[in-house]
């Protein structure tokens, strides 16, 4: 199999994996909603500028859209509003130590989520009902934070030498 | 391959467009999905895992079942017994206070028939009767201690029982009106007739020495005469059921139940004369 193509199948095998362990052990125990999709898409902004990356990005949001109540088409969206936000600010990102690479996942996710719920509060009109989900969503995010030192270096063996 | 093996910034963004543009015309096409649907995978454990929870479900409570039945079941026995045994002391209880209202009753009726006349009253109860001459003796438990003298009257509510013949400290022997060799001067409440009440057997009393001549009614009431010395004035004794006479004789005997049912007495009063309450 192509190199590349095996590291995309890998990456997407371990995104499922976190999707199942969420949707069947976390969400049902805790009540969280833990969402791996964006700090996969994060992390390919991040590192890469290959042109296959949209499509990327939309199979995952897509693949998450199995998973979870959100829109695939508006995270897609979003995810690619992401490439444009990181390369503008890579050269002010410093992530070489955790660190940095917990606040940057932090403050990503919030920017991501705040987003996604200014989109809904545009269509669904229902304020209360978004603050509520965006209130929920904070949990998450906290422990996303904590988890992406252990995410962080999983991709980066995967995807180690690539360009 | 070249789209995931090469860095291109430049075929990147027309991607990016393209995949944009692809978006935004499905966000067109079908819509924002709202925030409250449930997602496919949550429909897919739902449908999966709900015959498996509906079996575990169904298996835990039958267990549940079995063992609260037990429970309650070995809970209900001894409840049971508690009842069981609580009825029966209810029971008794029920018995008891039956028989503290009858007594009550009969002393009620005691203390108004008492209260009419005036001597000092004790309060006795029957404690055993005279097996070989039955309701012709009986003894009370009241004695010498509680002044109870020698030829002491002994009446109850319904009327005149006897007289004290035998007194030891604590109990007394009582000769009754159906003992024959106890003798009461009574007056006919009518015809205002006397003569001599003395038992016959142990229903009935027979008054001797009364006239031919006297018009003797049937169910007439005797009350005694007050003389004699012993029995007090106008106490009840009994009405007449018979009399029997023969033509040459002066007199006729004539039968008389009494008015105390002598199967039936249980507390009686003393009376005892020369002291008053």
């Amino acid at each position: 199999m192509n190199k590349g193509l095996k590291k995309v199948f890998i990456t997407l095998l371990i995104y499922l994996g976190l999707e199942l362990i969420t949707g069947v052990l976390v969400v049902p125990t805790l009540g969280v909603a833990l969402n791996f999709s964006i700090f996969f898409c994060l992390y390919f902004c991040l590192n890469y500028t290959f042109p296959a990356m949209p499509y990327m990005l939309l199979s995952i949001q897509y693949f998450h859209s199995f998973f979870s109540s959100t829109d695939w088409a508006v995270e897609t969206l979003i995810a690619l509003l992401f490439i444009f936000l990181i390369k503008f600010f890579k050269d002010v990102l410093r992530l070489d130590n955790i660190k940095n690479k917990v606040i940057f996942t932090f403050f990503s996710y919030l920017i991501w989520y705040f987003l996604r719920y200014t989109i809904h509060l545009i269509v669904q009109k229902d304020f209360n009902f978004i603050l509520d989900h965006f209130y929920y969503s904070f949990i998450s995010i906290f422990i996303i934070s904590l988890v992406s030192i252990f995410l962080f270096k999983m991709l980066e063996k995967v995807w180690q030498d690539h360009v | 391959m070249r789209l995931i093996e090469q860095s291109n910034k430049k075929m990147l963004w027309i991607h990016v467009v393209f995949v944009s543009l692809f978006c935004v015309l499905i966000l067109g096409r079908y819509g924002f999905r709202a925030l409250e649907e449930k997602s496919f995978f949550n429909l897919l454990l739902n449908e999966s895992l709900g015959p498996m929870q509906d079996g575990i479900s169904s298996t835990k409570n039958s267990i549940e079942e079995i063992f609260n039945n037990y429970i309650y079941l070995t809970e209900t026995q001894k409840e049971n017994d508690l009842l069981v045994k609580r009825v029966s002391e209810l029971e008794q209880r029920i018995f008891d206070l039956s028989s503290l209202e009858t007594e009550n009753t009969r002393l009620k009726n005691l203390l108004n028939f008492s209260e009419t006349l005036n001597y000092k009253k004790i309060l006795g109860r029957v404690v055993s009767w005279d097996t070989s001459n039955r309701y012709q003796k009986l003894r009370i438990n009241k004695g010498s201690n509680d002044l109870v003298r020698l030829n002491s009257v002994v009446v109850n509510s319904d009327g005149l029982i006897g007289k004290v013949i035998n007194v030891s400290p604590n109990y007394s022997e009582v000769s009754t009106i159906l003992d024959f060799r106890n003798r009461v001067d009574v007056l006919f409440q009518k015809t205002r007739t006397h003569g001599i009440l003395e038992g016959l057997n142990q229903n009935l009393s027979r008054v001797k020495y009364v006239k031919n001549s006297e018009p003797i009614l049937e169910n007439e009431f005797l009350v005694t005469s007050g003389m004699g010395a012993i029995y007090p004035k106008n106490i009840k004794v009994g009405f007449v059921v018979n009399q029997k006479s023969k033509d040459y004789d002066l007199t006729r005997e004539v039968f008389v139940q009494p008015f105390v049912d002598f199967t039936k007495l249980e507390e009686v009063i003393i009376l005892i004369k020369g002291i008053n309450e």
